[in-house]
């Protein structure tokens, strides 16, 4: 079994080349564990150790979902001064992206393409 | 007496502590000639794999973990190893904090050691505990307080286990018997109930002062097979039981994993347990434990939300926050106010729900499958195709929760959407103003550009349909 924070910091490095998108502000990834690491711009990742860290409280939405019976793999929020986008893969985690601008929808959807390659393929 | 030897593990999230107490540890235990074994987990799931295989006699937890709480760790130490010393090491240190290590029947309660001085006083405790004689090993025994509370006082600290032996064994526990003799006699009686289920006939019951969690994991704890039959007013379904592990689980409407958290999450009903025989496809595979403490946190996730909408909190948060924010928390609370009276309100809004005035920007919300639009004044304005509106209510309560959980830590502004997307789903609740709309499709793509587009022309959704 793959050392699950050797899987968070390789799905990261996949993850960094969004960073040079200039509205992306951060990206983080969310382990099935709950393990929670994320990278800002110019900035090196972090793990995130303390539970009330809002990755992990956002990563809480898909359980609640499913109680709901709505069973998701993607959830974005769209706000007044940005946008957070959760795409998730069972057994793996999910990834996170947080922008500053509300993204395109052609850009989104290539957005939430790219993390679920990124997912699928990461071992 | 018979002597063991002192095996100790200690549980906490923070890594690095957990390998400086290691190591401190292991250099005081060196030089003592009842050194203990040293166990270190990370988190509650590992713990309990250790537990399983080393039974420590001694658990030290921290209580702000991830997942399952100490908290919630203990009850189960309590439940499934009552042998286990329970002791808690913590960063924080309050009145509640140590009522509820009382509550949970936790020996000692320690801050976390800043100076070698204090890891030593530490060691030598648990050395002193571990000797201790463990005759009644579920009683609570507490540092500042060494001795057991008098009956009285124990049952008022916890007088539930108390009130479900009663009901139970149906017969009553003496008032001389201590806090623990009550749960030991409802740990039996659950256990006969539980062996007598083993007999075809099965037996059945009201969740009442006990929950489907208790349940389960007290036929969990017993090894057994059997089948247990849950049904409430939302829903009903089976959980399948083999040697003690979940092995199917089934809804109307969801089978597997899902299937259990949605049952264990069931408020009240019936319960009826039978005979085991085997189901026609084994759903879960996953590690039972995991299950329930995975169950435990979606539950205490909902609880988190629910609670946050209490009128309290709702006036120290209007105090601090700026207009416009403002104004969506009192609308939040409209829609709280809205979920405890639902019923009547549903009716009231059910009986006048015509269809709201059709702008030249609507389309037929009929081709969606489920919508349910909120008012500013919290009142449903329009539903269609929702089965349980105050369900549905929950959901849009829970989704703002986590807007407001952004706003406040990102800074981000107002939410203006949330959407979901599924393998078969696609849904989305939009705000604006003081209006809410949910629209849910399961088969087709919800037309998100017309809904947003109809959302964003109108100062408000009701105006817009």
């Amino acid at each position: 079994m793959p050392d699950p924070s050797l899987l968070v910091l390789k799905i990261l490095a996949a993850m960094s080349p969004f960073l040079s998108n200039p509205h992306i502000l951060e990206i983080a990834f969310c382990s099935e564990n709950r393990e929670t690491w994320r990278q800002k711009r110019g900035e090196a990742a972090q793990k995130l150790t303390t539970p009330d860290n809002i990755w992990r409280k956002l990563n809480d939405t898909f359980s609640v979902l499913k109680l709901h019976k709505l069973e998701s793999k993607q959830l974005v929020w769209t706000h007044d001064h940005g946008q957070i986008i959760l795409i998730k893969k069972d057994g793996k985690g999910a990834c996170g992206i947080l922008s500053q601008n509300i993204i395109e929808e052609t850009e989104l959807q290539k957005l939430q393409k790219n993390c679920t390659d990124i997912l699928d393929v990461t071992k | 007496m018979e002597t063991v030897a002192s095996k100790w593990l200690f549980v906490d999230d923070d890594v690095r502590f957990l390998n400086h107490l290691k190591e401190s540890l292991g250099l005081l235990c060196g030089k003592h000639p009842n050194a203990p074994d040293i166990y270190i987990s990370e988190n509650v799931t590992d713990a309990l794999l250790l537990i399983q295989r080393e039974l420590p006699t001694t658990v030290i937890t921290d209580i702000q973990m991830p997942q399952v709480d100490g908290f919630q760790f203990l009850r189960l130490l309590s439940t499934k190893y009552p042998k286990i010393n329970k002791v808690v090491l913590t960063g924080q240190s309050s009145s509640q904090i140590e009522r509820l290590c009382q509550k949970n029947g936790v020996a000692r309660h320690f801050s976390k050691p800043g100076t070698p001085k204090a890891m030593l006083d530490i060691f030598i405790s648990l050395l002193a505990l571990d000797k201790e004689p463990r005759s009644n090993p579920t009683a609570p025994e507490i540092t500042q307080a060494t001795e057991l509370a008098p009956t009285h006082q124990a049952l008022e600290v916890n007088p539930n286990p108390f009130k479900k032996a009663m009901r139970i064994t149906g017969k009553l526990v003496p008032r001389k018997d201590s806090l623990s003799s009550a749960t030991l006699i409802l740990n039996d009686a659950i256990t006969t109930k539980i062996q007598a289920a083993q007999h075809p006939k099965g037996f059945s019951g009201v969740l009442d002062q006990i929950n489907i969690s208790e349940l389960v994991q007290m036929l969990v704890l017993s090894n057994k097979s059997s089948i247990l039959e849950v049904s409430a007013d939302h829903d009903h379904g089976k959980i399948y039981l083999e040697h003690g592990q979940i092995i199917h689980a089934e809804t109307t409407n969801h089978v597997g994993e899902s299937a259990v958290y949605i049952l264990l999450n069931l408020q009240g009903g019936q319960f009826e347990l039978t005979h085991f025989t085997a189901p026609n496809q084994k759903s879960i595979s996953t590690a039972t434990q995991h299950i329930l403490i995975e169950a435990a946190r979606l539950m205490d996730e909902q609880e988190r939300y629910k609670n946050h909408f209490t009128k309290e909190a709702l006036t120290s948060k209007t105090s601090r926050i700026t207009t416009t924010t403002q104004t969506h928390t009192k609308r939040q609370y409209v829609v709280f106010e809205e979920a405890i009276t639902q019923e009547l309100c549903i009716k009231e809004s059910i009986e006048t729900n015509h269809p709201p005035a059709v702008s030249n920007n609507a389309f037929d919300l009929q081709h969606l499958d489920e919508v349910i639009i909120l008012a500013k004044d919290g009142k449903i304005q329009y539903k269609h195709g929702s089965l349980d509106p105050a369900q549905r209510i929950d959901l849009i309560e829970f989704i703002n929760f986590k807007s407001e959980q952004i706003h406040n830590q990102l800074q981000l502004g107002s939410l203006n959407h949330f959407q979901i997307f599924g393998d078969n789903l696609e849904a989305i609740m939009a705000r604006k103003e003081d209006d809410i709309l949910l629209a849910i499709n399961t088969q087709r793509p919800l037309p998100m550009k017309t809904l947003l587009g109809a959302i964003n022309k109108n100062l408000c959704l009701t105006q817009a349909f």
